[in-house]
């Protein structure tokens, strides 16, 4: 358990929970009926087990000895979500308590984590003008109307809808939001440190960002401009037309000069593949862009269609030499001595190229339906990748038997041959749990 | 029957041939008078919604909470537990909603309905008088009170509903029952309306609605009925319906 800030700016919190749970037997009290003027206060519990079938021939995880991805896993979870609004301020805090017990095969056997407190998310706000709100805090920000992937977002990869389980790690934003009226508002934000996300391979860079909002009445548009430390800068940007009162168009992408993203490369001389950000500083503009649609039944089932195109992702002849670079270091992370090392290392780095998707075209659908019968959630995800044949596909269930129990269910499942994208790692994936609202 | 004739020709001429009466306040006058009564026209207004929706085999309760200025609306569920926290932002046809654990907003369309027959239109303040052409086709009596008939057509893509027929009260000037409509002329839903709450209006407290009943053409087991509370006619910052300040 770790006793850092985090631990310790969660105790005020359990506090205000505790004085709320006093406060509802003295209904009366100043205190109490304070708490409920300015309070917003919800807590879930998770419990779950997931299930991983790991790929055995991976060329990038050999025998699980670099991912060591447990094959079964049980997970606890405490979720209390604090708002405090009072005149110009609010104060938000997600303070979290998560205990995991992993199982795996071989060496690794039974892993187990004791439990750890932390903020996952936090915010002070200010409303410094009638148009003007500025904040501080550790936030997951997400925008954009595709489903997929967001890629007019500078700061979060993964826009956590494949598994809505999970919940990601924020980052630590300084924001500025001026909004003059409903129609129009511009956003400058400052990522001024990692916060819980994680960057993979690459350290952390500051990045400032400004976001223009236009919010007519039939659709809406943003584009944002971002600049890390020492890169150059990102523009992105979506529009999103509601064409008809079931319909849904929208497309959403990002343009940047030379990328950050790892790519296969030997060395002068060397018979070695290795894993660099070789066309980082590189003249060219790489994009990438999402065009989809939606379309709502009268049963109020929702039908999404999207055509991603990744022009910074691996082209064939790249995708080839990747695919090689996995075969010869994981040889090399199956060796022994100082060769193991540094194969574990150019996996490593090849498991996280940071790229949004690892190749250039793809296909992806999506049926949701929410509510159904007040009881049920349902959504079923495909990935096609059209570059190498493989795919994924996703699905998520959730059954409310009483307005504060919930049973949930997960389920993945990959197709593709050893040399393509969905393959590298997990074949398939299960979850399952109870969610239980507590307030 | 002569004389008969010549009265019925003589109420058309009164009538203008389009059933009001000579002294009847323009249609258009009588929906926008009408609106205030259900936030329209306010410069904000925020309620409590009770919601209960009944069909054959299922009820669903919802408390919520609604902050609307002009087209623009944000709903957030306080109850039950499954669903506090969700939210609903409406700017002009641009809905989102919002829930807690699916982090990323997620863009909605106009015909995502809220729970049971209840379209965000219903929750949301009126605006008829800016969403509907109006015509006074006729005068008719709901539950004892004289109204007038209006007959509306949607003029711009804004408007919930393609066709609506709207009885209001000739003395209060406030809507007592709405028939809906499709695009074809097939009825899909009838709401009746009730007035105990008051705000105050320009220096004066008036009606505003209170309960609105919702019941489905097509199976009238199903009833959706909306109870509004804790009425505050109060401006509504635009930061409270910025996407990007929505927070669960």
């Amino acid at each position: 358990m770790n006793l850092n800030l985090s631990r310790r700016l969660l105790l005020p919190g359990l506090i205000v929970m505790a004085s709320l749970c006093a406060g509802q037997e003295a209904a009366d009290s100043g205190l109490s009926k304070k708490l409920h003027e300015h309070l917003v206060f919800n807590f879930q519990t998770l419990t779950y087990m997931t299930e991983n079938g790991i790929m055995n021939h991976s060329l990038f995880n050999p025998d699980n000895l670099l991912a060591q991805i447990p094959q079964g896993e049980g997970t606890i979870e405490l979720r209390p979500n604090l708002k405090w609004t009072q005149g110009r301020f609010m104060l938000m805090a997600k303070p979290r308590f998560l205990a995991a017990m992993g199982f795996t095969s071989g060496s690794a056997g039974k892993q187990s984590n004791s439990g750890d407190f932390f903020l996952q998310e936090w915010s002070v706000r200010v409303n410094a003008a009638r148009a003007l709100t500025v904040s501080y805090g550790r936030e997951f920000l997400q925008w954009g109307p595709s489903m997929s992937i967001s890629p007019s977002n500078p700061f979060f990869i993964d826009n956590g809808r494949d598994n809505p389980v999970k919940e990601i790690g924020g980052r630590d934003f300084l924001r500025a939001v001026y909004s003059p009226s409903s129609k129009y508002s511009v956003s400058y934000l400052w990522n001024t440190a990692q916060g819980r996300s994680q960057t993979y391979a690459q350290p952390f860079l500051k990045t400032h960002a400004v976001k223009f909002d236009y919010t007519p009445s039939s659709f809406n548009a943003s584009v944002i401009v971002s600049k890390k430390t020492d890169a150059p800068p990102v523009v992105g940007g979506f529009l999103q037309a509601t064409v008809s009162s079931a319909l849904l168009l929208y497309a959403e992408g990002s343009a940047h000069r030379g990328t950050q993203a790892l790519f296969p490369y030997q060395e002068n001389n060397s018979a070695t593949w290795q894993m660099a950000d070789i066309k980082n500083g590189f003249g060219h503009i790489y994009s990438t862009a999402v065009v989809g649609g939606a379309y709502t039944l009268r049963n109020g089932s929702t039908l999404t269609g999207e055509y991603i195109a990744n022009r910074e992702g691996y082209s064939d002849a790249e995708a080839q030499q990747y695919y090689q670079l996995g075969g010869e270091n994981s040889q090399r992370l199956t060796s022994t001595g100082p060769q193991a090392e540094s194969g574990a290392a150019t996996l490593g780095a090849a498991l996280n190229p940071q790229l949004l998707m690892l190749r250039r075209n793809y296909l992806f659908f999506q049926f949701l339906r929410t509510n159904y019968r007040d009881r049920a959630d349902f959504m079923v995800r495909y990935t096609a990748n059209l570059d190498d044949g493989s795919g994924k596909f996703a699905a998520y269930a959730t059954l409310n038997c009483t307005n504060h129990i919930q049973l949930f269910a997960l389920g993945m499942v990959t197709h593709g041959s050893p040399n393509t994208e969905a393959a590298r790692l997990v074949r398939h994936q299960a979850m399952g749990g109870i969610r239980i609202f507590i307030k | 029957m002569h004389k008969t004739a010549l009265l019925i020709v003589s109420l058309m001429l009164l009538s203008g041939f389009n059933g009001s009466a000579a002294t009847d306040p323009p249609a258009a006058e009588i929906l926008k008078s009408s609106d205030v009564a259900r936030g329209g026209g306010l410069p904000g207004i925020v309620w409590n919604v009770h919601l209960v929706s009944k069909d054959s085999d299922a009820e669903q309760v919802r408390e919520l909470i609604v902050k609307a200025a002009n087209r623009d609306s944000l709903v957030e569920f306080l109850a039950p537990a499954k669903v506090k926290g969700q939210k609903m932002l409406t700017v002009g046809r641009n809905m989102w909603f919002v829930q807690p654990g699916l982090q990323k907003p997620v863009p909605i369309s106009p015909r995502q309905r809220l729970t049971g027959q209840a379209s965000n239109g219903d929750i949301a303040a009126t605006d008829y008088s800016g969403d509907y052409s109006a015509t006074l086709i006729d005068q008719e009596t709901v539950a004892g009170e004289n109204c007038y008939v209006l007959d509306l057509h949607a003029n711009n893509k804004s408007a919930t509903y393609d066709h609506v027929v709207y009885w209001v009260s000739k003395t209060r000037l406030v809507g007592l029952k709405a028939e809906f409509y499709t695009v074809s002329g097939k009825k899909v839903k009838t709401a009746t309306l009730e007035y105990r709450n008051r705000i105050e209006y320009q220096g004066r407290s008036v009606p505003f609605v209170s309960r609105m009943v919702i019941l489905d053409a097509l199976n009238p087991a199903n009833v959706t009925t909306m109870e509004y509370s804790n009425v505050r006619a109060a401006q509504v910052p635009a930061a409270e319906f910025n996407i990007n300040l929505l927070t669960n």
